[in-house]
């Protein structure tokens, strides 16, 4: 069995043959979203701006819902916001299925987008899981406040910046003008943050992450690398203090754990830290810090594969 | 009537409500937890994360909120506690023992089984699943594995060849005939077919017919005609790569690079410190075959005896059984398990040393530093030349005040491993215990000297302080420092 989304190259022919229809169906989709890339961010300005209902009658002008019957399942033309916006209007008893898009949008700094899907989606019953991902996100991974359009944007241009262009110098130019646009929101001040820190200037990221927690207390992206960085100025009290109330948020975040493991074993509190190695290879076992710390502890664990190679 | 049994009842519900509270879920306390945590109100925090725990005491979240809460509160035994039960919660293990016997659950229950050491169990489930689907690849494939594990090398190559066999027939002509640059692209486009050609490798290194293994690494391309991975392995360039890198690079040296002795020697070195005795033993034999004079090769042939048994072959059981044991103990911290598994180790091979070493190094953890001492000589009577046996019992008389066993000790330890630092500065401490000033003051300047000759000037400064003020001043009341050293490549890990 192949996968007909990335054929591989030594595909036989009746492999091929068997994602025909699927190909097919792939074209369709791409030939729907290209006619409609502007359309939909028309669309998704409508719904970021809260007009619902002028929303809904573009897509239904545009032909888009007669496109599927279940916005919530089954293989979409458009983006992932723009799929999950039509789920919530088209579906608004279903909404809950818009929840991952949400999510994801809020890790994109999508704010309103994310707040519109994720405020629908826990309107409507959700499995517990889900909707304890969903809280969390709304409480912790969106600013607590209505962000201004203008700094919504100009923060996506500087992540797309550092994200897709690696472009550090443009990044930081347009994270100043977020932060004219709209002194309270904490990211910008926290890419910033974390741009002194790449360049390894600690004592220059302190006072930006600072200003990332004084405005945006519950961004804990920003209170981690504010963790890092009083480590790595030797604060590691402090540090440590730091991870534990990102921890106190999300018990089960193996990088944290991790992290913390490596300040307490710096500190000479190794009980700790092997508590912590440990509880971050149980929530992730490919925790690349924990695996670090046991190997150089304790050797190679052979038990992994049945040569030194494979072991690896 | 009616009425009356009606308001009776009621009241008895009612009053039974007021007397009894109903519990508070523990999601509920731990969304309470979180909030007073947030709210800085941390005793309150915690006692409602204790709630939540003990109310769901196999929730791996009320757990963890427990432990974070605790150890931010200092209560550090409480953290170790929770933190433990949520470790504790592996759940691949339970499921594979408790599951019905279909082969996803048997062929679960083998591979933790061989992963934990327990190779006879891990064969007795692959040989029930194998009854239950004969022609499955992953089954032979975790034959293949355990018959490395076991040394049965031959087993474990015909396992490969049915997997191999068992492929569609264009593939097979494939990988049987086409050339080494279709071989290369094969190899890059499936990835689990390289995996195979990969440990069949290492199953003919380990075979000893290193040969075959190159020879294989060659035809199916995991070697390149040309190219100097030895060099690659070595300079500023090299020393910026992960431990796992330069491993990686070492091995494809030996097998690309017959002549580079030196490369073949630090990958038997590697292989060594990770506790492959057979294959270590081989390519350290193959390494001192090359290059330079039998007088240069001498450090080569100490080594041979003072780390790999004096050349003698160790049961690959044995090996794979100490492999587990010492993970066992040091990652699981299961005493028990270990202990049996060291037990069976030395069954079947007593005179294989590093059983005697780690069962010494369990005993001195456990607080039983004569169980210790009379491992590590049981040990030393298994092989006299185990340089490791001897610097660790050096260590432990060291420890007790025992100031000559322990010179004798070490004294042989070093004369072993001439560049053993850490051995050089405990033996130094115990001659100037025993008033031999001269010769504390020989030994611990040769071991500052061959620290900072590898980069580990740190780890000795004390030692180089105190000597200074000795030669200024002659012996005082406080005895010389003797610092942990990291050890040198082949040397470390055991």
């Amino acid at each position: 069995m192949i996968s007909c989304a990335a054929p591989p190259k030594n595909a036989n022919v009746a492999e091929r043959r068997e994602c025909v229809p699927a190909t097919r169906r792939a074209g369709h989709r791409f030939f729907i979203a290209s006619r409609n890339a502007a359309a939909q961010i028309a669309f998704r300005s409508l719904v970021e701006d809260g007009q619902r209902e002028r929303a809904l009658a573009y897509a239904r002008d545009h032909g888009w819902l007669a496109l599927s019957s279940d916005w919530c399942g089954g293989e979409s033309a458009f983006d992932f916001e723009t799929t999950g916006a039509l789920a919530v209007l088209a579906h608004p008893d279903r909404a809950g299925c818009a929840a991952e898009h949400g999510i994801r949008a809020a890790d994109l700094g999508r704010v309103r987008m994310a707040r519109f899907l994720l405020q629908h989606a826990l309107a409507t019953p959700l499995d517990p899981s889900i909707r304890a991902r969903v809280e969390h996100t709304l409480r912790y991974g969106l600013p607590e406040h209505d962000v201004p359009k203008l700094a919504e944007s100009l923060y996506r241009t500087a992540s797309r910046l550092d994200r897709v262009y690696r472009q550090p110098t443009e990044e930081i130019g347009v994270c100043h003008k977020v932060i004219a646009a709209d002194p309270r929101l904490s990211w910008p001040y926290h890419i910033i943050g974390r741009d002194h820190m790449l360049r390894g200037d600690h004592r220059g990221a302190l006072p930006w992450l600072e200003k990332a927690l004084e405005v945006g207390p519950r961004d804990l992206k920003a209170l981690y690398n504010y963790a890092v960085t009083l480590e790595w100025l030797d604060r590691r009290e402090e540090a440590i203090a730091a991870y534990q109330k990102v921890l106190a948020v999300e018990p089960d975040n193996a990088k944290v754990h991790a992290s913390l493991g490596m300040a307490f074993d710096r500190l000479g509190r190794h009980d700790q830290a092997r508590q912590h190695m440990e509880l971050a290879l149980q929530l992730d076992p490919r925790q690349r810090e924990a695996r670090d710390y046991f190997n150089h502890q304790f050797g190679r664990d052979a038990r992994g594969g049945p040569t030194a190679f494979t072991a690896r | 009537m009616r009425a009356l049994t009606l308001v009776v009842m009621l009241a008895l519900v009612l009053g039974g409500a007021r007397d009894v509270e109903p519990a508070e879920s523990p999601a509920v306390l731990l969304e309470r937890a979180h909030q007073a945590y947030r709210q800085g109100r941390f005793p309150d925090a915690l006692e409602a994360a204790r709630g939540a725990a003990q109310g769901a005491p196999r929730s791996r979240d009320a757990l963890l909120a427990r432990g974070t809460m605790a150890e931010f509160m200092g209560e550090l035994d409480e953290a170790a506690r929770a933190y433990g039960d949520a470790v504790a919660l592996a759940p691949a293990r339970r499921a594979a023992q408790g599951a019905p016997r279909s082969r996803d659950a048997l062929l679960a229950r083998g591979t933790m089984a061989e992963f934990m050491g327990e190779l006879d169990e891990a064969a007795r489930a692959y040989g029930d699943a194998v009854a239950l689907a004969p022609n499955d690849p992953a089954l032979h494939y975790a034959l293949a594995s355990l018959a490395v594990r076991l040394g049965d090398y031959d087993r474990a190559l015909r396992e490969l060849d049915t997997i191999f066999k068992s492929q569609p027939w264009p593939a097979q002509l494939l990988f049987r005939y086409a050339p080494v640059s279709v071989q290369k692209r094969l190899m890059a486009s499936n990835r689990v077919l390289a995996q195979l050609v990969q440990l069949q490798v290492d199953i003919l290194m380990e075979k000893g017919d290193l040969g075959a293994a190159r020879q294989t690494a060659w035809r199916y391309a995991i070697v390149e005609p040309g190219r100097d991975y030895c060099g690659e392995s070595k300079g500023p360039a090299a020393s910026r790569v992960s431990r796992d890198e330069r491993f990686t690079r070492l091995r494809l040296a030996t097998l690309a690079q017959p002549t580079a002795g030196d490369c073949i020697w630090w990958y038997g070195q590697y292989l060594t410190d990770d506790g492959y005795m057979r294959l270590g033993r081989l390519i350290v034999t193959e390494a001192l075959k090359h290059g330079d004079s039998e007088e240069r090769k001498q450090p080569g042939y100490r080594y041979v005896r003072s780390r790999l048994a004096g050349g003698r072959e160790v049961p690959k059981r044995a090996e794979s059984l100490f492999l587990a044991a010492r993970q066992r103990y040091l990652r699981d911290g299961d005493v028990d398990g270990a202990e049996r598994l060291l037990d069976e180790a030395l069954r079947v091979a007593p005179s294989f040393v590093r059983p005697y070493t780690m069962k010494a190094h369990i005993a001195q953890d456990a607080g039983n530093p004569d169980a210790a001492l009379q491992w590590l000589h049981r040990g030393l009577e298994a092989d006299p030349d185990s340089w490791r046996t001897l610097h660790n019992l050096g260590r432990s008389l060291l420890e007790l005040e025992r100031w000559e066993e322990s010179e004798r000790a070490l004294v042989k330890a070093v004369q072993l491993f001439p560049e053993d630092m850490e051995g050089r500065l405990r033996l130094a401490r115990a001659l100037y215990a025993q008033g031999k000033f001269d010769r504390y003051a020989a030994e611990t300047r040769n071991a500052v000297n061959i620290a900072r000759g590898w980069s580990r000037g740190s780890a000795v400064a004390g030692a180089a302080t105190f000597l200074e003020k000795f030669d200024r001043w002659g012996p005082g009341a406080a005895p010389p420092p003797a610092p942990d050293v990291e050890p040198l490549l082949g040397y470390g890990q055991d």
